[in-house]
């Protein structure tokens, strides 16, 4: 890999032991992935959770922190492993310590605190921009719905990159590799908040690791759907970036001429195909002791959502619903008298973490009913707790009946 | 042929030269959930080395699959002195290879070594076809060399 002068002279330390590092990471990368340069990044987005970075992970974070490191452009942090309100799990001491120490190191290094999946409701990448972002639902939709460039990074690369200002070029940094692969057609009429989760599901175990091109998705499309649709196929099977036609960032940008690429196989996906797939996330159909929504984080807008789905009636003691969202979504819906709404109708709104990385074991619970495809993806492995996967309106009945229908 | 095969030649990711027991699997490998970093026995109950003990072994499989927390579940492994010695795959993803390079520059004197067969995805001279489950390999993550002894 080509290094500037400026670049070589980091990695003989001459800027610190902290910026040698993270330039020896970037380095090792991008010689391993067949980089040519390192690009420069206007974003990063980086991991700080204690439930999947364990000791190790806080141990090179912290061991960033106290060489002085700093994050040279704005970079946005994941969830944490507990909530901003810190109330609805016990959490060990030692545990919490720990998150604690992961928390203050960012902090060091001058992250945002936003604790969110959803970087992008706190910072604005533009079309065509260069950012490494980790947190797989992230990175699909800044790749598809913004049109920004990210890989998909562990953590680690994404500390490095943010240090530097830079991220070795390969994979989706490279235009060719963003064109579409293989062609989805949509043979269904309307589509549903669900359907997108479960098409989401569907198209990550299709696609494999190529890009997609979706035609025939008709009718009104939000980003909170398209915000579904990725996550829960960057979760079923690590994609990346997806086009829809008419809809989503580089097709109407015009990055490519869909004329003129030659598509491999074609998928097409009817209702029929959804239903199995909506059967086929659900671990259990029997009676479920909680309902959880906000994986991806809860924007404003399905927060609004939520509380028409309601319509003033109160949640039942028995069947508890909790919904996730960052701090910042949650002030703006203070400010927006929906919280208060919400607080009336027994539902708890946590943000600051989520139901993947939050230790839900410590619950000592059986079964959650979720919206996402993601949350229903990942719960039963890293839980040990079965899942029931339904739409919003289901999931905000069944809460209020406190049982299932 | 393939059998009289005693030396391979893939890539030196990281690590050194070091000699332990052959692990094959065909089936994809999964770090997190799927190798508990405490004790370094595979938990994931639906792959076929569900139950072995890692500990110091030389793990050979296709390719990783996984969430980003790879390289953490790994390093954590590692860090504990639970994961396998070694790790000989065919094709390397970036979430194991920034768990490998974090290895080798933050745990260094654990001498964590991998080597990847980027030419050979899928084909039948890859070391999937070639190394058997209890064959003792002398390999160098330097070089990339495996010798079968």
């Amino acid at each position: 890999m080509f290094l500037t002068n400026e670049e070589e002279e980091i990695l003989k330390g001459k800027e610190g032991l902290a910026k040698k590092f993270a330039m020896e990471i970037l380095i090792k990368v991008g010689n391993l992935f067949r980089a040519k340069r390192l690009i420069p990044i206007k974003y990063a987005h980086v991991h700080g959770h204690y439930g999947s970075l364990h000791d190790a992970g806080m141990e090179i974070i912290e061991k960033f922190a106290s060489l002085g490191a700093k994050y040279s452009v704005p970079t946005t942090i994941n969830p944490s492993s507990i909530s901003v309100e810190g109330t609805e799990i016990s959490i060990p001491n030692e545990y919490a310590e720990k998150q604690k120490r992961l928390r203050i190191a960012h902090e060091v290094m001058g992250v945002y605190p936003n604790w969110s999946c959803c970087p992008y409701y706190v910072v604005f990448p533009m079309f065509g921009d260069c950012i490494a972002w980790a947190e797989s639902s992230a990175v699909v939709y800044a790749n598809s719905v913004i049109g920004a460039r990210t890989n998909r990074m562990s953590t680690g690369l994404e500390i490095a990159a943010s240090i530097i200002g830079k991220i070795p070029e390969f994979g989706l940094y490279i235009t060719e590799n963003r064109f579409p692969k293989i062609e989805i057609e949509i043979k269904i009429k309307n589509l549903y908040d669900e359907d997108f989760h479960a098409l989401g599901y569907l198209l990550g175990k299709l696609c494999e690791r190529k890009v997609p091109f979706i035609k025939g998705i008709s009718g009104k499309i939000t980003l909170d759907d398209l915000k579904a649709l990725g996550a829960s196929a960057a979760s079923s099977g690590a994609l990346e970036l997806y086009h829809i036609e008419n809809i989503t960032a580089e097709v109407k940008g015009g990055l490519f001429n869909i004329k003129k690429r030659k598509l491999e196989k074609k998928f097409t996906i009817t209702k029929e195909d959804l239903k199995k797939v909506k059967q086929k996330i659900s671990t259990t159909s029997g009676e479920v002791n909680i309902v959880m929504l906000g994986c991806p984080h809860y924007s404003v807008e399905e927060m609004k959502k939520l509380v028409k789905l309601i319509k003033g009636r109160k949640i039942s003691n028995n069947l508890p619903l909790w919904v996730y969202t960052s701090s910042r979504v949650k002030a703006i819906c203070r400010g927006l008298g929906i919280l208060e709404l919400l607080r009336k109708s027994n539902v708890k709104v946590i943000s600051g973490t989520c139901p993947v990385i939050s230790p839900l074991n410590l619950l000592n619970i059986r079964s959650i009913m979720v919206n996402s495809a993601k949350a229903a993806n990942v719960i039963p492995s890293e839980h040990n707790i079965d899942v029931a996967f339904a739409s919003t309106q289901e999931c905000v009945n069944t809460a209020i009946l406190g049982r299932r229908l | 042929m393939s059998t009289k095969i005693k030396t391979i030649k893939g890539r030196g990711v990281v690590g050194r030269q070091v000699k332990g027991e052959a692990i094959v699997t065909k089936e994809p490998f999964m770090f997190p959930h799927g190798l508990d970093p405490r004790t370094g026995v595979v938990i994931n109950k639906k792959h076929e080395l569900f139950g072995r003990n890692l500990v110091g072994k030389i793990l050979i499989f296709p390719f990783a699959v996984g969430s980003t927390s790879t390289a953490t579940w790994l390093l954590e492994a590692i860090r504990l002195g639970k994961s396998p010695k070694a790790l000989i795959l065919e094709e390397l993803d970036p979430m194991l290879a920034i768990g490998a390079i974090l290895a080798e520059i933050f745990y260094f004197d654990k001498s964590f070594t991998v080597i990847d067969f980027p030419n050979l995805i899928g084909k039948e001279d890859s070391p999937l076809n070639i190394i058997k489950t209890g064959d003792v390999l002398n390999i160098s993550g330097k070089t990339g060399l495996i010798k079968i002894i």
